[in-house]
């Protein structure tokens, strides 16, 4: 073994050691799953070899190709750059010296996390009842100043669901961006700002050439890990819209659950995870490559 | 030294977590049930009060909920889980089988004629589980609200009659797989000669007709066109919900329908101001639905006839005197004093049908509802007209039931 | 303190997007306290402070374990996020400055986890942990949730690492620390913000975690917050004040933790940059 390989092993191996036998043994049997026909009220041992079957009615069922756009677009791609652009304002916000001097800074940063530490189950709760459209209170506000006639039901209108859905998401899940990127604002060095302000640099050009390329191993972590998590994510759309109104916010993530525990197909859903697992894979791959490219040659 | 003071720390750990089988003290059984903690105050009462009566059968009450059958299937098939498991008549069907469950005949015996739902626990000529509770959706209003209209007697009449007040008829109209409107849709098909599946001779087929169907889409989406149910009830899945139950109460909604648990904390709420009536057609044998609870005792209990005995006490009427559900036996139920509000649901039971109508064909009745609840929704929102959502109805059926 | 009127410009639009924030947060503290009776909305403004008070509270603590379901929660938590800092630490660290041929495997395997939908683990898991006889067990559920978060822990500290330039180890290592000295004494300092980021994310992803919890740890002694709170929301439920006071209550201690945090944080950094 090469000497940085001798070096990194025992640093390696115990958080290794410790994935690999809790995820390992599932994954594979995951794979295996997505080839044989059970039921979630059978053991394992009962299942029967089906072939394809699996592949073949989750690739034949049109709804499926409709959840996996309604996934990519607006579940992933849409909630991810919301929460980078706002999560990157905020850190920058609560970095400010403004709020340090006025002794505000740990208030800020502690009320930031707080969505966070609200269950999802709760979260979803309390937003379905602030868009409700007869009670809620964002409707009784948008009535009382005029900008609406009417309460509008905005998890029930094609017009109104999605974006409602990310919002909710992008609330709860925001804290984790501003958190990771703050901890990477405070360890750019101060000097490097000195510097380049003696260098007649503005606050855009210093943002630009300092902040962000620091942050960038760190944005690289935040975007690839939100990706994956929001991706798989049934918690949110489930409870909310429950794919609705309609199929209109179906996503993969609630066709998994719907195949493996509504029609209790156990194969099914595997073979759409499996499916799911295959394009988070190739993603990763394609980003990590990208980013690792970035990174030499910075 | 991180590594002692992990190994240290397991040790403490695993200290913790005892297994504290074995001995020869007192039967102990697990009963797990999964209502809310909200509701079941009085099987508490009721527990205890066997511990208290019983030093040799000890009973430990276990809540897991929201209702996870999965997880009792997945204990059961690897040799663990509560002795008595409480199941809904829905997934009796689910956990029929002897590598689940222990059958009940021997101890049932002639007792099971007094029960209502058996068809729902009956599987292979053998009884899994003993109904327990009996519910059913009944008319729910506001009475000052109603003012002097008539709780209505037909589905055409609730229309018209809601139609006349502003949010006549409150009802959970979201396109969930668990949204409650399917209760309401299955009883507007069933009292005008449908269904969505039927089984004639052991051939199972699609069970109403595409008029039928776009009918029925018709009438439940009028109800939003005609002003009869505000549009943001499509965004509501449960009856539970607070702008149903908290409508009612203040009077924002004068009719929703609801079962009696729920309208048990509604009337803590509002009072009086509330009361049941049977649903449209509630009296018609069969155009409403008899759900509820059933005790079921798992193939791995060590105690299978101390079990049968807790599940005794639990169905006799000295159970229901604090537990307040409606106990799914005939003689029981007759001996129950219930207020005046209740009588809907009282008045309907005895007409109401329980799911079995839909059980034993390759689809399962979650699938069906949340086939229904889909297109029903996509008609409210306008993505589909009523006609195209009927087609799409019988196919997502017809290809389903072929398997 | 000297008045800028410019501060406003932070000031303003940090606590306009807090109060977006903290809203329904706040919100539902409010509706905890509410009387059932007042829980409709439609009540005019001035009407709606009228009969605060305990009521649900007294209602959740009567009817439920709550109190220990939080005690079970902090343990597993605090002990999980523990054993996931220090095992993510080494690990991080060996990828970060090593460039071994394993590398890129070993990173993709660590991300792989990361792939898998949960609910098809869940079975294996469960029939291994009754072979072992880890369900109903602390140390069982401890296990799940430090392979659960070690992945992200992973990779962020590998982040922070990476931005942490090697001139300090190679500094340290002429003075004599040994790869675990130049960890705890260099890097991790260095990184604190990091190592606080990772034990806040730590925390709170096993803290909220109901899925593996619900599974595998189903005795009534044994239940977290998520799995107590869940059991609110049942089919019949409709007790929203009840339903707001539990989620307060599972709320609080987690504020409570990150505050105190937050505060030794910034105190930790202030004193670094003195001694810069």
């Amino acid at each position: 073994m090469s000497r940085p390989g001798r070096q990194a092993l025992p640093l390696v191996t115990p958080a290794l050691l410790v994935i690999g036998v809790l995820f390992l043994f599932p994954g594979v049997y995951n794979v295996v799953l997505a080839f044989q026909d059970l039921t979630p009220f059978d053991a394992p041992g009962d299942a029967e070899w089906a072939g394809l079957a699996n592949f073949q009615a989750v690739l034949t069922d049109p709804l499926v190709g409709s959840a996996a756009v309604n996934t990519v677009f607006w579940l992933t791609a849409a909630t991810v750059i919301i929460r980078l652009v706002i999560g990157m304002g905020l850190a920058l916000l609560l970095h400010s010296r403004v709020l340090h001097r006025w002794r505000l800074r740990g208030f800020a940063r502690t009320a930031v996390l707080v969505p966070w530490m609200v269950p999802p189950v709760v979260a979803v709760a309390c937003w379905k009842w602030i868009f409700d459209g007869n009670t809620g209170v964002l409707n009784q506000f948008l009535v009382a100043i005029g900008v609406l006639p009417e309460g509008v039901p905005f998890l029930a209108q094609t017009s109104t669901v999605w974006w409602s859905v990310i919002a909710i998401i992008v609330w709860r899940e925001l804290p984790f961006v501003v958190i990771v990127l703050l901890a990477g604002l405070q360890s750019v060095p101060e000097e490097q700002y000195e510097a380049a302000a003696l260098d007649g640099a503005g606050r855009w050009a210093s943002f630009r050439h300092i902040t962000l390329p620091s942050l960038r191993p760190v944005i690289t972590v935040v975007v690839l890990m939100t990706v994956i998590q929001t991706f798989n994510n049934f918690v949110y759309v489930w409870l909310s819209t429950g794919g609705g109104p309609g199929t209109y916010t179906q996503v993969l993530a609630t066709q998994l659950y719907s195949k493996a525990f509504v029609a209790n197909s156990l194969g099914e859903g595997a073979a759409i995870g499996l499916a799911m697992t295959a394009v988070m894979a190739v993603f990763a791959l394609a980003y990590l490559r990208v980013s690792d490219r970035g990174r030499v040659e910075a | 030294m991180a590594a002692s003071a992990a190994v240290a720390l397991c040790l403490g750990l695993a200290a913790c977590s005892g297994d504290d089988s074995g001995g020869d003290g007192p039967v102990k059984l697990v009963f797990r049930q999964f209502d809310p903690e909200s509701e079941i105050g009085g099987l508490k009462t009721a527990v205890d009060a066997w511990n208290g009566s019983h030093p040799d059968i000890q009973v430990e009450l276990q809540t897991l909920s929201p209702n996870n059958i999965q997880q009792f299937a997945r204990e059961a098939n690897s040799g663990s889980g509560p002795d008595i498991n409480q199941v809904a008549f829905a997934d009796v069907a689910f956990v029929a089988n002897s590598k689940i469950l222990q059958p009940l005949d021997e101890y049932l015996g002639a007792g099971k004629d007094d029960l209502l739902a058996t068809d729902m626990v009956t599987f292979e000529d053998k009884t899994w589980a003993v109904p327990w509770t009996a519910d059913t959706m009944a008319l729910v209003y506001n009475k000052e609200k109603l003012g002097s209209n008539k709780p209505p007697t037909t589905w055409e009449e609730l229309a018209t009659t809601a139609a006349s007040i502003k949010n006549g008829f409150c009802f959970p109209a979201a396109g969930s797989q668990t949204s409650a409107q399917w209760f309401a849709i299955n009883y507007y098909l069933w009292s005008h000669g449908g269904a969505f599946i039927q089984n004639t001779n052991g051939a199972w087929s699609t069970g109403a007709t595409k008029e039928q169907l776009t009918s029925a889409l018709d009438f439940f989406n009028g109800l939003f066109t005609s002003g009869a149910t505000s549009k943001s009830f499509q965004a509501v899945q449960d009856y539970s919900d607070p702008s149903i139950v908290n409508g009612l109460a203040t009077g924002d909604c004068a009719m929703s329908y609801m079962p009696p648990a729920t309208f048990a904390t509604l009337t803590k709420q509002a009072g009086d101001k509330v009361t049941s009536a049977p649903m449209p057609s509630g009296l018609t044998d069969g155009a409403t639905h008899l759900g509820g609870r059933a005790l079921a005792v798992n193939r791995n209990s060590k105690h299978p006839d101390q079990a049968y005995e807790v599940i005794k006490y639990l169905t006799s009427a000295e159970t229901f005197k604090t537990y307040s559900q409606y106990p799914a036996s005939k003689k029981t139920l007759t001996e129950l004093d219930v207020p005046e509000a209740q009588k809907g649901y009282v008045e309907q039971l005895p007409h109401s049908r329980s799911m079995a109508r839909y059980i034993g064909s390759d689809l399962t009745v979650a699938s069906i509802q949340q086939l229904v609840n889909q297109q029903f929704s996509a008609v409210y929102s306008g993505q589909s007209s009523s006609a195209d959502a009927a087609q799409a109805i019988l196919d997502g059926l017809a290809k389903g039931l072929k398997g | 303190m000297r008045w800028r009127p410019r501060d406003l410009l932070v000031i303003v639009p940090t606590f306009a997007i807090l109060f977006v924030i903290v809203f329904p947060v706040l919100w539902m503290v409010f509706t905890s306290l509410r009387p059932a009776s007042a829980l409709a909305a439609n009540l005019p403004v001035g009407q709606w402070f009228d009969g605060l008070g305990f009521d649900a509270y007294g209602r959740l603590f009567n009817d439920s374990g709550f109190a220990r379901y939080i005690g079970n929660s902090l343990l597993v938590s605090a002990v999980s996020t523990v054993f996931t800092v220090v095992l993510a630490s080494f690990a991080a660290y060996g990828l970060s400055r090593f460039k071994f041929r394993l590398r890129g495997p070993v990173l993709l395997i660590v991300l792989a986890t990361q792939l898998l939908p949960f609910v098809v683990l869940i079975s294996p898991i469960y029939l291994a942990f009754s072979e072992i006889g880890l369900l109903n067990s602390y140390v069982g559920l401890v296990v799940v949730y430090v392979a659960m978060t070690l992945p992200l822990a992973i990779y962020l500290l590998l982040g922070y690492f990476d931005t942490i330039p090697r001139v300090l180890d190679e500094a340290a290592r002429i003075d004599g620390c040994s790869t675990a000295g130049v960890i705890f004494r260099v890097v991790l300092p260095i990184a604190l913000p990091g190592i606080v980021t990772v034990v806040t994310t730590t925390f709170i992803t096993t803290w909220e975690e109901y899925f593996f919890a619900s599974v595998l740890m189903t005795g009534e002694d044994l239940k977290t917050v998520q799995v107590g709170l869940s059991s609110f929301f049942g089919e019949y439920s409709s007790d929203w004040g009840m339903i707001m006071a539990a989620a307060t209550v599972a709320t609080i201690p987690t504020i409570l933790l990150f505050s105190i945090v937050q505060k030794r944080l910034v105190a930790g950094l202030s004193a670094g940059s003195v001694k810069q």
